[in-house]
């Protein structure tokens, strides 16, 4: 298997897209370190599944926006597993909200959670990634490269992630970690209901979206693990967007609806 | 260079940062276009002056406003402080900043979060602050970026990463700002020789980069950038919408493999043998 041997340290992986990169993580043979702040039911229950998979789980539940947070999730790795070859940066917050309405505090909770914390955690990974050469993988959002509704404090924050994270490949190519972003569209998480209609970025991304339907999380935990492995060798500090084609025209008159025959492109479909 | 063109005739601008650097290179280019120009700073308040000074003896209204813009309500403090001296705000130009260089490994969470604050925080509560009196003139704001927000540069990951964030900032409020009538645009700057290189131990050797990087024209000066902030606080592009416009010499545009390996190596090198091993 692809990631036997492995250990893969998550943040934010007991739920989402990161229960879903862990469980295919845990499905392709690594290990697991898995970080919640709160979670403690689903981390649970994810130890459950992947243990019975064949796997070592350790549950670690820590706050990373603070380095004391941080210094306390490290020194349960050391006395634990003890080895991180794969560190999935995915764990996010934000408050919805418009630039003319963001506050002070609300802006810098998203950047503590979706910034500072990957940077002071990368950092603290570092001696464990550098002995086998390991892989970083932050998990994005399409609000980071356009702009969403109400959105600006994740999409600016994520924007600087994936930035900050392009500068760990630059910096950290010299110890053979590879660092790259997935860039995500709308995905049916518990954060849709946090725009203020979420049914609309449900239909929206389905009826634009060039694949016809609303993202899920694995759509996007294949990227990254694909990201994660080997066969992205030649993947350096990017950021793949992975985002169902919403982006990819702008359609006026619901062209693509009126014109476009897509029983063409789907063979069989009535 | 004699600008000819008069863009800003009855406007007021509002710069910060504007006592070194770039700052005062906008605030003239402004004023000599006719605007009456409010200069924000933090230190140097006599530097603010002697810009203040200058803009007065062409004849323009000028102001120098210190504020430090990273404490708590500094930016609404400084529009206050503005609007006893101006009664309208037509262009923002939010340019105050500090590029501290240091490796990921070797940062501080304190240093991490001054980046954030300056070139980020700051930002958004003076642009929020402004709001109501742009608001009212149709006014417009122009960030000031960095390429270092694309493309990694050495030692700049805090500024950076800020920048990144500060470049979608920007696009969130120029989406939702433009129902408004507020325009919001970016410079997106290569390095410039605003004073900052003599404070970094790399700088000799980011000018000689840009130097060999940019034959004949040379690494840009703060008189660069004023023009190009001009364009995009005046009505004449305002069809430009919370657009990016790179402003490097060609730095970041392009790879020449040959000049590259020159560089690194001299001029007389070959590699016949390097290349295939």
């Amino acid at each position: 298997m692809e990631f036997s041997g492995k250990v893969a340290l998550v943040t934010g992986g007991t739920r989402g897209i990161g229960l879903e990169i862990s469980r295919r993580l845990a499905q392709q043979g690594a290990d697991l370190i898995l970080v919640f702040k709160k979670d403690v039911e689903n981390a649970n229950k994810a130890k459950a599944e992947f243990e019975a998979l064949g796997r070592r789980v350790q549950l670690v539940g820590s706050d990373l926006r603070r380095s004391a947070g941080v210094d306390a999730l490290f020194e349960q790795v050391a006395s634990g597993l003890d080895q991180i070859d794969i560190l999935v940066l995915n764990a996010a917050f934000g408050t919805m909200g418009e630039v003319l309405r963001m506050g002070r505090a609300s802006w810098r909770a998203s950047y503590d959670t979706n910034v500072l914390s990957p940077m002071l955690t990368a950092r603290a990974a570092l001696p464990w990634l550098k002995k086998n050469g390991g892989v970083i993988l932050a998990t994005s959002t399409l609000g980071a490269h356009t702009a969403y509704p109400t959105y600006v404090a994740i999409g600016s924050s994520k924007a600087a992630m994936e930035t900050m994270v392009r500068y760990m490949a630059f910096e950290w190519a010299k110890y053979g970690i590879r660092a790259n972003s997935v860039a995500a569209g709308p995905v049916e998480t518990r954060a849709i209901d946090w725009f203020r209609d979420g049914d609309a970025v449900r239909i929206f991304t389905a009826k634009k979206g060039l694949a016809g339907r609303m993202g899920l999380p694995g759509d996007i935990a294949e990227v990254a693990l694909f990201l994660c492995s080997d066969q992205s060798r030649w993947i350096w500090g990017q950021s793949l967007l992975a985002e169902g084609g919403i982006l990819t025209g702008v359609d006026y008159d619901d062209w693509m609806e009126e014109n476009v025959d897509r029983s063409e492109f789907n063979p069989g479909a009535e | 260079m004699d600008v000819l063109c008069r863009r800003f005739e009855g406007q007021v601008a509002l710069i910060t940062g504007a006592s070194r650097g770039i700052g005062p290179a906008i605030a003239r280019r402004l004023a000599a276009e006719g605007a009456d120009v409010a200069l924000a700073c933090n230190t140097n308040p006599e530097l603010a002056q002697a810009v203040a000074d200058d803009i007065a003896a062409m004849g323009r209204k000028a102001v120098v406003l210190q504020q430090d813009l990273t404490v708590v309500r500094g930016p609404n403090k400084l529009l206050a402080a503005f609007s006893e001296h101006f009664d309208r705000l037509d262009v923002l130009v939010p340019a105050a900043g500090k590029a501290e260089i240091c490796a990921l490994e070797d940062m501080t969470e304190e240093m991490w979060q001054r980046s954030f604050v300056i070139h980020l925080e700051a930002v958004l509560q003076t642009c929020q602050a402004s709001h109501p009196l742009l608001k009212k003139t149709g006014g417009r704001i122009v960030m000031l970026s960095a390429v270092g927000a694309k493309a990694a540069f050495t030692g700049y990951a805090a500024v950076g990463a800020a920048k990144a964030g500060l470049d979608s900032l920007m696009q969130y409020m120029a989406s939702e700002w433009i129902k408004d009538g507020i325009r919001v645009n970016g410079a997106s700057l290569g390095t410039v020789d605003s004073g900052i290189l003599e404070e970094w131990e790399i700088g000799p050797r980011v000018r000689r980069f840009i130097e060999n990087k940019t034959v004949g024209v040379g690494i840009a000066k703060p008189e660069d950038v004023a023009p190009l902030v001009a364009f995009l606080a005046a009505e004449e592009s305002r069809y430009l919408v919370g657009q990016n416009v790179v402003l490097d010499g060609g730095v970041t545009l392009g790879i020449d493999f040959e000049q590259w390996v020159r560089s690194a190596y001299g001029a007389d090198a070959t590699f016949a043998q390097d290349a295939k091993a």
